[in-house]
């Protein structure tokens, strides 16, 4: 992947040139025995440490780790129970947002905070204290665009924001934050959403931003990631900071290790499984599945694919390759407009959309829709079982075999807290994905088709899930897995096809493919370039 | 750590509270508006209650005043759980005022058996109609139900109008715009010799059976689920548009319960002043007791006793009756703002247990406004 691997010769040379840019002003925050309880809990046991400008500075943690209460004590949302933060030496006080605010410190949360039918012009004017009453659009659009080209950020400001798409939507917040003169950036997974080329895009412009005399402050839990363009990084583990070095001087296997603690296993690098499905039959086919276009989203056309039993399929591609479509049409969210789909080498009628969603369970790869925020983790499960005949008495709900039911299958997957009637909206991201995996591991349909399963679980859970679905393949049914993390794909998968513009361009075994090869084709590249 | 049943319980029982507190509020507030005017609070309330609840006719005014609330209420309820938001109870209360009075004036029964629950099948069957257009049209092209709703609701009344000037005028009494007085027949039966009539079982029958079927049944589970997360039900293959279609059906036809009784058992025959509003203050009751079938009862119950009191008010201590209506504004306005700060207490243990697990919590929602 050329252009990865450029952005981070970019990073790694200009940390080499920090001594040159003397004249660039120095900035430091430091946090000076920060203690932070909730309840009985502490999530931020005395951490100390001092973050420097001139290379990005990561965190890295498991969920749960105290990262995210961290960065939300430095950008003003909570009041640490003790310790005290100094920006250059001088102690400053964090009482509210506001005041981090007028310090310069700036977060972009996980979760965007823009407004899609609005422009990105008028997302970055949105909420300015000083943007004036009679709004000149012309003017401030001639600084932004300034500002903007300072560093780097490459944005259309007059298109809306819903057409953007995530990476771009990300440098909407990141200059949001530059034009308020933010010069403490906190970035909280900015990339786990995003596919490796845009993750790059991102990170090396935040590289750059921090050359330039910002702080950059990255949360992640991606080793690979911050190893390419962080310059220092902090461990932490269960509150605590145990581990604070540079980048080059550490390795991957190292980090794992420091972050998960004593449960670390030698399974982190190697390929969990050795499963030969070639010879296997197809559970599930596609034949030149075409989906209608629609202005926003690209269609599938002729898309062929094919899912042998006892195989993890993998799909890698850009976002909006197609992969949306294909899981709509393969979930039962979608009837194609036209297309063969054949269920154990028998061409199925495909007339309407009730024939895919009975033998598919599907882990949608936004857990809210997958999810009842308002309803009980009891009835959280009987989303997806409620037709279920041994839950069903004539129309009524069996409430104990129900309940019985759940409180198993909370138990298997480790969803806190554990009682049945906790509202699915109290629970955490982690705890929420559990949930739903839980749920649909137990439909042992044919095919699951899961969408970015392990986006918001912290590595050992990840782990887990990854042999899960290869324990699930080995029963003779199929997983089919779609996510942006090339190594997950090429460590759960067997095969792995390559989704571009709307069709499959390749399917390959993994053990011909690398993250490289996988980028190239992810890229549009045809195979045979790939292979030469 | 509380037991799953105890959380439960603990939720419901703060949601009582802050509807109580909220109420509570509104009579505070209500009070200092009656003491800017000169008015003593307490005299004024004690009235309220007095003429609510202080003696046997008071009490059965009360429940005559209650029975149309809690029709509509249950009606505004039934298409609430499925996310409809059905404003139209009032049109839908006049279609079936309408359907009841068409069968009462235009079939030659002479038998109560036979004439009521043809009046009945009728002003349900009407107002169903008047709610599956709204129903239709948001189902099948997206027309917002809440405005198509509201809209019907006008169109109701004019066609009451146009009836009662028109073909259905009382050629006895030109002058008064009315139909003919019904048949003895189509009165619907009262009870224990007051004007209470039978209007209230169905309402109490009404909610029993859902307050039941809707926690046990499948069909209850995957409406609650349509809801409270659509997205999660399309996910699930649940049929949403067929459900909320015939949530809204439904809904109609239990409000227009509500237009039947009232022309049948205190009109006697149909006019335009048939409901001062008995539709919107159903809708109010329903949001009170945040849809819960029980809760509407006991909610329409109150809401009635303030109604009759303020008939008594308007003639003892010479306050005009919209004294009741700014206080019936000021409990709606304070339950809605009592809303988010219950769920906050209501999740919030779990919340902070939760944060050793996970932190990964979205700032609070005041922060996220400014960003």
């Amino acid at each position: 992947m050329p252009e990865m691997s450029s952005a981070a010769l970019i990073s790694r040379s200009s940390q080499s040139r920090v001594g040159n840019k003397a004249q660039l002003e120095e900035l430091t925050i430091c946090c000076d025995h920060i203690t932070k309880h909730f309840g009985p809990v502490i999530a931020n046991d005395s951490v100390s440490c001092t973050i420097e400008s001139g290379g990005i500075h990561a965190f890295l943690g498991e969920n749960g780790a105290g990262k995210s209460t961290l960065m939300k004590i430095l950008s003003g949302y909570y009041q640490p129970d003790a310790g005290s933060i100094h920006i250059n030496g001088e102690p400053v006080s964090l009482k509210s947002p506001a005041d981090a605010r007028r310090l310069g410190i700036g977060m972009v949360h996980q979760q965007f905070t823009l407004v899609p039918s609005l422009t990105v012009l008028e997302n970055i004017l949105l909420g300015q204290a000083d943007t004036p009453m009679i709004l000149r659009p012309k003017k401030q659009a001639a600084a932004i665009a300034e500002k903007a080209a300072q560093y780097g950020i490459n944005l259309d400001l007059h298109a809306p924001v819903s057409r953007l798409n995530m990476a771009e939507k990300q440098k909407v917040e990141i200059l949001k934050l530059l034009w308020r003169n933010a010069r403490i950036l906190i970035l909280d997974e900015p990339t786990s959403h995003l596919a490796p080329l845009e993750s790059a895009e991102i990170l090396s412009t935040m590289a750059r931003l921090s050359m330039s005399g910002k702080i950059v402050i990255l949360i992640t839990h991606h080793i690979e990631e911050l190893l390419k363009f962080a310059k220092m990084i902090s461990v932490l583990r269960q509150g605590k900071l145990v581990a604070n070095f540079s980048a080059e001087s550490v390795q991957a296997e190292e980090l794992a290790r420091l972050m998960i603690g004593e449960s670390f296993n030698a399974e982190i690098d190697g390929k969990i499984y050795s499963f030969e499905t070639e010879n296997n039959v197809a559970n599930l086919e596609l034949r030149g599945v075409n989906v209608k276009s629609s202005p926003t989203n690209k269609a599938l056309k002729d898309l062929n694919i094919e899912i042998k039993s006892g195989e993890v399929h993998g799909i890698a591609g850009v976002m909006g390759s197609g992969q949306d479509e294909l899981t709509a049409v393969l979930s039962g969210h979608l009837l194609p407009e036209k297309g063969e789909v054949f269920i154990k080498g028998q061409r199925s009628a495909w007339k309407d959309l009730s024939t895919p969603h009975k033998s598919v369970s599907h882990i949608p790869a936004d857990a809210k829709r997958g999810s009842l925020p308002n309803l009980t983790l009891l009835e959280n499960m009987l989303l997806r079982g409620i037709h279920k005949q041994e839950l069903l008495f004539g129309p009524f709900i069996k409430q104990k075999e129900a309940e019985r039911m759940t409180k198993e299958r909370i138990e298997t997957f480790d969803v806190r807290p554990k009682h049945t009637f906790a509202l699915g909206g109290s629970l955490s991201g982690g705890n929420l994905q559990r949930l739903i995996l839980a749920r649909e591991f137990a439909k042992s349909a044919p095919l699951m088709v899961a969408v970015n399963p392990t986006a918001s679980l912290d590595l050992a859970m990840s782990l887990r899930i990854r042999k899960d679905f290869r324990k699930y393949a080995a029963d003779g049914k199929s997983v089919l897995l779609i996510s942006p993390d090339l190594d997950e794909l090429l460590k759960t998968c067997d095969r792995i096809s390559v989704m571009f513009g709307g069709r499959v361009v390749g399917t390959e075994h993994v053990s011909n493919l690398n993250a490289e090869s996988l980028g190239l084709l992810m890229g549009g590249n045809d195979r045979a370039a790939v292979q030469s | 750590m509380l037991s799953g049943h105890w959380q439960k319980l603990r939720r419901a029982g703060l949601y009582a509270l802050g509807s109580l507190f909220a109420v509570i509020l509104a009579f505070a507030i209500t009070a200092v508006f009656l003491l800017l005017v000169g008015r003593d609070p307490v005299a004024v309330y004690t009235g309220i209650y007095q003429g609510a609840f202080g003696d046997s006719f008071s009490l059965s005014e009360t429940l005559v005043a209650a029975t149309p609330i809690m029709l509509c209420g249950l009606g505004v309820a039934i298409a609430q759980w499925l996310g409809m938001m059905n404003v139209g109870v009032e049109g839908q209360l006049y279609l079936g005022a309408i359907g009841a009075t068409y069968v009462a004036l235009h079939c030659p029964f002479s038998q109560s058996w036979q004439m009521l629950p043809l009046m009945l099948v009728a002003a349900a069957v009407c107002g169903a109609f008047w709610s599956f257009i709204p129903g239709l049209l948001k189902v099948t092209i997206g027309v917002s139900e809440v405005i198509s709703t509201l809209l019907m609701n006008y169109v109701a009344l004019l066609l009451v109008e146009f009836l009662i000037h028109g073909p259905w005028e009382d050629p006895n009494n030109v002058s008064w715009p009315q139909t003919a007085a019904f048949p003895a027949c189509a009165e619907l039966p009262h009870l224990f010799g007051t004007r209470v009539h039978l209007g209230i079982v169905f309402a109490i029958i009404i909610a029993l059976l859902f307050a039941f079927l809707l926690p046990t049944t499948k069909i209850g589970f995957i409406s609650r689920v349509i809801g409270s997360n659509p997205d999660a039900a399309e996910y699930a293959h649940y049929k949403v548009k067929r459900y909320q279609l015939w949530a809204m059906i439904i809904s109609g036809a239990v409000a227009a319960l509500a237009g039947f009784s009232q022309v049948s058992a205190i009109e006697g025959r149909l006019r335009s002043g048939l409901s001062p509003g008995y539709g919107y203050t159903g809708f109010l009751a329903c949001w009170l007791a945040r849809h819960n079938p029980i809760a509407v009862i006991i909610v329409s119950l109150l809401i009635g006793g303030l109604l009759s009191g303020a008939d008594s008010l308007q003639l003892s201590a010479k306050l005009p009756f919209a004294t009741v209506n700014i206080l019936q504004g000021m409990i709606f306005f304070c339950l809605l703002a009592s809303e988010q700060f219950i769920n906050r207490l209501a999740n919030s243990h779990i919340v902070v247990k939760d944060l050793k697990i996970e932190n990964k919590k979205d700032p609070p929602s005041t922060v996220r406004g400014e960003a």
